[in-house]
Order: C-alpha cells, then structure tokens, then sequence
C-alpha cells in the first residue's frame, strides 16, 4: 500500500511538474498575478527634422514593452521549424534590411519581393509594406508570421508556444499586465513588436549634422556631396542649366527621405497596366493606374540596403542612378515630369552617390538597444 | 455637518445651472463640398483632355491646400473661421461617378447669421509654413500630408500638385516623347487669397452645403491665353527660379475657384 501511495505520490508530482513546464493547463493556463506588473513609461527623443509620430492610444510604448518587442523581433520562435526571426529580413548590420532580392522563409522558400529596411517605420502614416496593405506596425507585424513564404507558422500555435515559454509569460505580465497565460495573444505580441519598431530611429548622418545643425564642424559634407544635394533637390541656384535629379519628388518628407508616395518607378516595361507581373497597389486599391506602383522607400542608409527595388532587381547604387538616368520604361502611369532623361554627367552622378553617402547612420546600425538580445 | 452638506447642495446646484443658463449662440453645421472640374466638367484623372491649341492634356494627380477659410459677416454677424487649413487630394477621381461626387469638410457649431461670402487662402499660411508642422497632431492636414508635401530644401510646403503629360507631338497618344509636367508651387510667396462674395444665409435647424469648384483649366488658362505646356521651362515649379511661374500659377485661383448655384 505505502509503495502504491508513494507511486500515485511520486506521479502526481511529476504531472504537475510537467504541467508548470509546459505553461499550466492549456485551457486554464497559468495564474501571473504573483508576478509584479509595474510598467515604466518610455519616452522617445524625436531629432530635428523628423515630424511627429503617432502611437496608438491602446499601445503606448513602456521598456518592458519595448523589451519583449525586441526579443519576439530576434525570436524564431515565431516561425514553424525555429528558423526564422523578423530579424532573418530585417538584419541590424543592413539596417533592418537583407543584401537578397527575394528573403529565404522557412524551408528556403523566396519571397516575391525585397524586404523592406525598417528605418524610422515608427514615423509613416501611408501605409505599410511595398503595397500599403496595412495601415499600422502592428497590422504589418501579424503578416509574416502565417506567410508561407517567410515564418509559415500559424498564430494560434505561436500563441501557445509563448504561454508556454518560462520567460515570454513572464515579459507578457509585465509588459502588458496579463493575468494568465491564456491572455497572451498574437494582439499583445504584434504590440510589444511594434513598440520595439517605433524606437527604430536614424537621424544622425553627416547630412543631419549638417542640416540641422548638430555639429559645428563647417566640412560635414564634400564639396562632391554639396552639389550632389542639389541635384538630389532640384536646386538650380547656379543657375537653369543646373542638372535636376528629381528624387527628393519622391524621397523628401524632410528628415524622412521617404515622401511616402506610391509610384510607377519605371523599371518595368510593360505593354499595358494591366501587364505588370506584380501590380502592387494596384492589387490592393483594384484601380489599373495603380498597377505597377511601389511606396517609396526611405534613403536613409541607403548604402547598406543593395539590392535595390521592390523586386531587388537592382544590385548597385550606381545603376539605380544609371536607371533613373535613362527614364526607364514608359507606361501610361509613370510621372513622366520626373521620371524622364535626365541627362546627368559622371560628374553629377557621382556627386549624386556621394550625397546618399552622407544619409548613412553609422550610430544606428551599432545601437546596443537595437541588437539582438539573445547574443 | 448637515449645515455643510446644506451648503454643498446649494453650491452644486448653482454650478450645474450654469451652463445651462448661459445663453448658447444659435448654431448649425456647414460642409464645404469641394469638387475638381476641367473647363467645368468634372475632372477625371488619366482621361484625354482638350487642351488650348488643339492639343490634349492628361491630368494623374491634383491636390491642393487651403487655409483660414472664413465665412464672412455682414457687419451684423461677424466674420467666422471655419478651417485653419484643410487638404483637398482628388486622386479617386478616377472615372465619372467619382469626379461628381465632391470631397467634403464639415464644421459644426457655426453661428447663424447672414454671411456676405467666404475667403479662402489657396496654401498654407506663413506661421504653418515649417517644418514645425510636422510634429502636428496626427489628425491635423498637415501632419498627413507632411511626408508628401513638405519640400525640405525650400523649408516649405507645397501649396497644390499638378501632375500629367501633355501631348507635345499632337499624335492623340501619350507616351515619353510628349511633355510631362509637375507644377508643385509652394513657399510664403505663392499664397494666394480668394474671396468670393454669395450671400450665405444661415438658419436654424438645416445644414448648409458651401460647394466649391476648382477648376482646374482655369489654372492653367487665364483671359484666353494658355500656358504653354511646349516650353520645357514651363514643366515643372521645383527650383526657385521657376517662382514667378509658380506665383503665375497660383494668382489663377481667384478664377479657378467659384461657388457653385
């Protein structure tokens, strides 16, 4: 009898240590209330030149937040065989980009467009990915999780893998004040990603030390880089016969250097617009004159991010320049007032280079409080 | 104690009578119903245009910033500010349904009485002119259109965009051989005030709908001559040497902008 007792004993001791293991009952889940949920407001220094950023009412950004974002950013937990991380596309060393044209997903699956560099995503307000099918970071975030091109994972079983997971309860509790592990839903981890995304901020290039004023020193930029900011600019102060590059037409919005427009860019040559392989907003607006359109990307750092165009079509710096040059490829949606011959001189592209040199963050790209916490 | 509660009954009462007895000033609601037209039709974007000289035009963006719009009293009625500034971007006119159907701004809580007409600034005034602006509410125009619109190396908005392609070669198709433009003035210089005078009366109990034209043609045509959209130096409004071009442009709103019957 003592033996059968101490059996039974022995038991039910290992099933409720089994059971803490795997995150309490996967129906009731697990009581955090023992664990102190205390938030700490985070507030984000906004640089010159960059505009306001707008965080939704029911996400308001706290370090733990913050915290858990990026630990679910750098996590393949995320994806079905623990392969792939948010940070798989959206490297630090790149600038929250990838050197593929198409990224790997799960099973070395391509996707069939570029990722997309994450610098200052916190401050765009027209629309996410190269398509603008989501309206906020955290509408994007829940995308990539069940795209069978990239985590291929389904939510409901992220879901449990984080209710299960000893420190991911925990960081959910203290971020968002959860009771139990049943509270930790896919809602609660897009959230905590976007907090982690909205601190993703770069305004600190030669050109921002310059432009705003951050640093007395008067040689910031080159006299290359000078004249290649005018003709980035248009700015024909020398005098009409000035080159104009057109660019900042889509790529202003001050500090941004993304004006956030969605544009035919050229590089596709098609017969019709109904022609375009990938037809990008137009796919999601269902109007013909949007096929073929692509949000402009910042160029912040735009160095790092090769290759080029939603469809990474485009290896160098040098032949983006070169493409623009030339006028691309006509169709009936193309701005042809700027996407036309340019007629720029070695010089001037050269000077044009030089200038989207000096857009480069060196301090963004070795932000510790960027870095992947788990190395 | 009960003295106390006594008094704060009393005192609770009279606050709450307060408001109630302030005399509120009768009130409507006014929307600004703004519609895009080419030589008074509706303006549907990417569709062939007749265009001064026999050639054609087509249109692919217009949009346009407006500012301190002000419905204007009678002496009796004072003058009322209805917008510090708005954005009217009209890139869904894409076919004729759409054309027809005007953006709209509504502005509740506007004081009965008879208005003699509106004014209106064609841009955005000079103490919102900055980049400043951009850490303006996310909800504020400018704000939205910050990204879009703020030309960094000026230090300015841009007022209104123009964007399409004239036929330069006259052949009815439109392709890189004709002529693209771009008109995006902007900068303090280039704002542009309209007045137009209509008596608006405004009575209890009914909305009243302001609508707006803009006429687009009207912009680029002024007392029969066209702008000539050959001239490659007409293209585009992006350098300051091209402001008296882009001040031209805009001086053309106190005509391409009416109210409607």
């Amino acid at each position: 009898m003592k033996k059968l007792s101490f059996s039974l004993l022995l038991l039910i001791l290992g099933f409720a240590a089994c059971k803490d293991d795997d995150g309490g009952d996967p129906v009731l889940g697990e009581d955090l209330t023992n664990i102190t949920f205390d938030p700490k407001a985070h507030t984000l220094t906004i640089p010159p030149g960059l505009p306001s950023m707008d965080i939704p009412a029911d996400n308001p950004l706290t370090d733990e937040g913050i915290e858990l974002g990026r630990r679910l950013f750098y996590d393949p937990i995320l994806s079905k065989d623990s392969t792939i991380s948010c940070s798989s596309c959206h490297q630090l060393k790149y600038s929250f980009n990838d050197i593929s044209a198409f990224s790997p997903g799960v099973g070395g699956l391509l996707g069939n467009r570029s990722s997309m560099s994450l610098i200052n995503i916190g401050f765009q307000s027209n629309g996410m990915f190269w398509d603008g099918r989501a309206h906020s970071i955290e509408e994007q975030a829940l995308g990539p999780v069940e795209n069978p091109l990239e985590m291929a994972e389904l939510w409901k079983d992220v879901e449990v893998k984080l209710r299960r997971h000893p420190d991911y309860k925990k960081r959910f509790r203290q971020a968002f004040g959860i009771d139990n592990t049943m509270d930790i839903t896919k809602e609660l981890a897009v959230k905590a990603i976007a907090q982690f995304e909205r601190t993703l901020i770069s305004a600190n290039s030669r050109y921002d030390k310059k432009k705003f004023q951050l640093d007395p020193n008067p040689f910031l930029l080159s006299d290359l880089e000078a004249d290649g900011q005018k003709i980035y600019y248009d700015d024909q102060q020398g005098g009409p016969d000035d080159p104009k590059g057109h660019c900042a037409h889509c790529h202003d919005g001050n500090a941004l250097f993304t004006s956030e427009v969605y544009r035919n860019n050229a590089i596709t040559q098609v017969a019709t617009l109904n022609d375009f392989p990938d037809k990008g907003l137009g796919a999601i607006t269902g109007n013909l004159t949007d096929n073929g359109m692509f949000k402009s990307p910042s160029l912040r750092n735009v160095v790092l991010t090769a290759p080029y165009m939603h469809d990474g079509s485009i290896q160098t710096l040098e032949e983006v320049i070169e493409h623009y040059n030339s006028g691309g490829h006509y169709a009936d949606n193309v701005i042809t007032g700027s996407i036309t011959q340019l007629n720029l001189s070695d010089y001037d592209k050269m000077a044009l280079l030089a200038f989207l040199d000096a857009l480069t963050d060196t301090t963004y790209y070795s932000n510790p409080a960027f870095q992947n916490p788990f190395q | 104690m009960k003295k106390f509660l006594f008094l704060f009954l009393i005192a609770a009462t009279a606050f709450s009578c307060k408001d109630d007895d302030q005399p509120s000033t009768p009130s409507t609601t006014v929307n600004i119903n703004f519609k895009a037209v080419y030589d008074g039709a509706p303006l549907v974007l990417y569709q062939a245009l007749d265009y001064p000289g026999g050639k054609q035009i087509r249109f692919q963006h217009f949009n346009f910033f407006v500012s301190n719009i002000t419905l204007l009293g009678d002496g009796a009625t004072p003058d009322h500010l209805l917008s510090e500034v708005e954005f009217f971007d009209f890139e869904g006119n894409l076919d004729i349904a759409a054309a027809q159907t005007a953006l709209s701004r509504k502005y509740e809580k506007v004081p009965l009485g008879n208005y003699t007409g509106v004014q209106i600034d064609f841009g955005v005034p000079a103490s919102l002119n900055n980049a400043d602006s951009g850490k303006l509410d996310s909800s504020n125009p400018l704000r939205q259109a910050f990204s879009s619109h703020f030309w960094s190396d000026w230090g300015s908005f841009i007022f209104m965009k123009s964007e399409g392609i004239y036929d330069l070669n006259g052949d009815g198709v439109f392709n890189q051989s004709d002529q693209g433009f771009e008109h995006h003035p902007g900068t303090n210089q280039v704002l542009t005030l309209v007045t137009k005078l209509k008596p608006i009366i405004l009575e209890g109990g009914v909305d009243f709908d302001l609508n707006l034209k803009a006429d687009v043609f009207k912009i680029y045509v002024s007392n029969g001559v066209a702008l000539d959209l050959s001239n490659p130096d007409n293209k585009d409004t992006q350098e300051l040497t091209d402001m008296p071009l882009a001040i031209d442009l805009m001086s053309h709103w106190d005509q391409a902008c009416s109210i409607e019957d």
